[in-house]
């Protein structure tokens, strides 16, 4: 039976449906893979133009701490290596391939590899081999972020707490079997027992599948609790947690359904990590959709699979309209990190002028955190960057609220970013 | 590759909310228009033109602070705003340099001095206005009976109809009866400044105000809530009686305190923006209004009452800082 399209009801700024199961994408006749999709330094390139490639052959190396491996998404031929620009600063190499040749692993029905009985240093070896990164913005090697002593607890974030996107969401309602193994996976391998699952409420039709599933536990398996909450943004304290996480001692380890199924795929299946779901969605995007789509994608393409534009867009974002990042071009490819594609009309941007702030104090009332964004940027826009750290600087979460809340459009969140990012000796 | 859209780069958050403050600030010169019409009616075409020269000098005003600023922001509305605000207070045949000088002076001394919009203490408009008042409170004060003419006769003709008939139904029933003249006074049949004329028609505009968001109730309810109080304690001693016996809500309906409470008092520059302290300064201001307002209406107290209230706001918003020290968790 063909599930119901599902009305999705926390979308405050533009409802949309998505139809399970998650359509593929189709194959891009040529595929630029980023060199640098992780949040340490730029692997290592491998292949040079007139190489032939095989789909899933590793063209980059890990150069170092937080660096991975980049897999050919297609097979084909390597065209050229162009050095781009990245949307968050910086440029890396670029591995252009044009699809040709025979498909190895497309179309054949994947082996089946018992990971219960391999050892912990072979499922970290695995995840690191098969370009394992974190499939959210902080794109941390997965590998390393398992080798971390400290963990205590594993927590789910299934939910998609920005606007238009659903992501997280689509993944574990058509995939909740490999997102639970998965987590069994990391439970292995961090030696943990218990983990719990973070799921909006807004989605009733997880209860009865998951908690068969759930159910479903076999002797010394992980107890995985799921846990509903009401869809909001922000709805996790974000990045905190995280970043605490990877210091010594603290308990929490964040893994999203996107993350855990690029797990699953690794281990279970040993496919390195060249494809992912992708939410290509706003205003001037004709039919909305959520994708599977080969790394290296174009969004030009990914685009024109969902019906092209309707409307002029004003912006292209990578990611959710709170806390992604701006695409200058259609060109850009699709990332192991990029979890949307948002093409966003001025009715939905209201950019508007940037004008003197009134002190209405709407930042103030809408800050998650209860900071005065407005008394730290008026702090901060005369040099006073201590004052600013004692008005709770450091609890920003930078959410992006208080700038999109702001009347006279004033960059608040912006400029509390660019000061997060500053070392502690600057002050 | 496909024709690349033309795209605008920057950091995130990629939307908006709706409201701007320039689009705020129009809505609320937009709501005012009704009131000036209604007026008219009234009076005549004649405050067109003390409307009309209240604007022009207020933008002029705007227009030459920019320059001297070099950073032009005449489309956010507030010059406007402020000017049409000046010209309600202004009695319909006040001589036309009086409006004139209260705009430049609220636009070039209160706002453009201190540095522009979002750094005045004071609001632009009450400060002009306090400003005009202090140097001729003759033609500020005291309306023209005459100049109502026919219209004043229309509407008392309608407040004694309506007055009988509220009298009969519900009035009667509940043993009480509503004096002759609060219908009247509601729709407008007195002699005042421009804006006095309809507090009917201000407090339909300020639904709106509400409703959009534009400000928060918690100031003008506060405001008129100490008015009425106030003015039902104090305001006898004028007419000769005791204590607790002034009429509270003729005093409403009868003087600017609505345009004042509604408009004014709410400019979100000038007035607090957190909860305790907007009724704070809501009840001084009520407060403050009631117990100077002597006889009646008068633009000198309520304009003292608010700038009063202006000065104390950062007091009253105590140290800026974080709200709560606790952080919410999932």
């Amino acid at each position: 039976m063909a599930p119901a399209p599902v009305r999705v009801p926390y979308d405050h700024h533009r409802n949309w449906e998505y139809s399970l199961p998650v359509p593929n994408a189709c194959l891009p006749p040529t595929a630029w893979i980023l060199l640098k999709q992780q949040a340490g330094a730029a692997s290592r390139r491998v292949v040079e133009p007139g190489d032939y490639v095989r789909e899933g052959m590793a063209i980059g190396v890990p150069s170092g701490e937080g660096s991975a491996y980049v897999h050919s998404p297609i097979p084909g031929v390597v065209i050229s290596v162009a050095r781009v620009r990245l949307p968050e600063g910086g440029s890396c190499e670029s591995v252009r391939i044009a699809l040709g040749g025979s498909f190895d692993k497309l179309g054949k029905k994947p082996e089946k590899y018992r990971w219960e009985s391999m050892k912990r240093q072979d499922l970290l070896q695995t995840l690191r081999e098969k370009g394992v990164v974190e499939a959210s913005e902080s794109g941390r090697p997965v590998a390393e972020l398992l080798a971390r002593p400290g963990h205590r607890e594993i927590l789910v974030d299934a939910l998609d707490e920005e606007p238009y996107v659903h992501t997280e969401t689509a993944i574990f309602r058509s995939r909740p079997e490999e997102v639970l193994e998965a987590v069994r996976i990391v439970a292995r391998v961090l030696d943990l027992g218990a983990a719990r699952i973070l799921a909006a409420s807004a989605y009733p039709f997880l209860n009865g599948r998951l908690s068969a599933l759930l159910a479903k536990k076999e002797q010394g398996e992980a107890t995985i609790e799921l846990k509903h909450t009401a869809g909001r943004y922000p709805l996790l304290p974000r990045g905190k947690e995280n970043s605490a996480a990877t210091g010594p001692g603290n308990a929490t380890l964040i893994l999203r359904p996107s993350t855990l199924v690029a797990i699953y795929d690794a281990i279970v299946h040993a496919k390195p990590f060249v494809e992912r779901f992708v939410t290509i969605a706003g205003g001037a995007i004709k039919r909305p959709r959520v994708l599977k789509a080969r790394i290296g994608t174009p969004i030009g393409d990914l685009v024109e699979e969902c019906g092209g534009f309707q409307g002029a867009p004003e912006r292209l974002v990578l990611g959710g309209p709170f806390t992604g990042l701006p695409a200058k071009d259609l060109d850009m490819p699709l990332t192991k990190t990029t979890g949307a594609v948002l093409a966003l009309l001025p009715s939905e941007t209201r950019k508007g002028r940037v004008r003197a702030c009134i002190r209405c104090g709407r930042c103030a009332e809408h800050c998650p955190v209860g900071l005065d964004p407005e008394a730290i940027w008026r702090a901060l826009s005369v040099g006073r960057s201590a004052e600013a750290r004692e008005l709770g600087l450091d609890d920003c979460i930078s959410c992006a609220l208080c700038s999109y809340v702001c009347p006279s459009r004033i960059a608040l969140s912006q400029s509390f970013v660019a000061r997060l990012g500053a070392p502690e000796a600057s002050v | 590759m496909k024709p690349a859209p033309a795209l605008l780069v920057g950091a995130a958050p990629f939307i908006h909310e709706a409201a701007s403050a320039a689009s705020s600030t129009w809505l609320t010169f937009f709501l005012l228009v009704p009131s000036l019409l209604f007026s008219a009616l009234a009076f005549g075409a004649g405050i067109f033109l003390v409307a009309g020269t209240a604007l022009v000098s207020a933008l002029a005003a705007d227009a030459l602070q920019a320059l001297w600023r070099r950073r032009f922001e005449l489309s956010d509305g507030s010059a406007a705003l402020t000017g049409l605000l000046v010209a309600f207070f202004m009695p319909p045949g006040v001589a036309l340099y009086i409006p004139a000088a209260a705009s430049l002076f609220a636009v070039l001394v209160v706002k453009g001095a201190f540095g522009g919009l979002g750094n005045n203490w004071m609001n632009p408009a009450l400060g002009g206005l306090l400003f005009a008042w202090l140097n001729w409170p003759a033609a500020l004060t005291g309306g023209d009976a005459q100049a109502l003419g026919g219209f004043g006769t229309l509407v008392s003709g309608m407040d004694s109809t309506v007055t009988r008939a509220l009298n009969l139904f519900p009035f009667s029933l509940l043993g009480s009866e509503l004096p002759a003249g609060y219908f009247g006074l509601l729709m407008g049949a007195k002699s005042s400044s421009i804006a006095e004329l309809s507090g009917f028609l201000i407090l339909a505009a300020s639904v709106v105000l509400v409703a959009r968001k534009v400000i928060r109730w918690q100031i003008p309810a506060s405001i008129i809530a100490a008015y009425l109080g106030f003015r039902w304690i104090f305001g006898g001693l004028a007419q000769g009686g005791g204590y607790f016996g002034g009429d509270a809500l003729s005093s409403l309906f009868s003087g600017s305190i609505l345009l004042v409470a509604f408009f004014m008092a709410t400019d979100p520059v000038t007035s607090p923006s957190r909860r305790p302290a907007m009724t704070l300064y809501g009840i001084g201001a009520g407060a403050l209004a009631g117990f100077l307002s002597g006889n009646g209406s008068g633009l000198g107290p309520l304009a003292t009452a608010i700038l009063v209230m202006n000065s104390l706001v950062p007091l009253l918003e105590g140290r800026k800082g974080r709200r709560t020290a606790s952080r919410r968790t999932a």
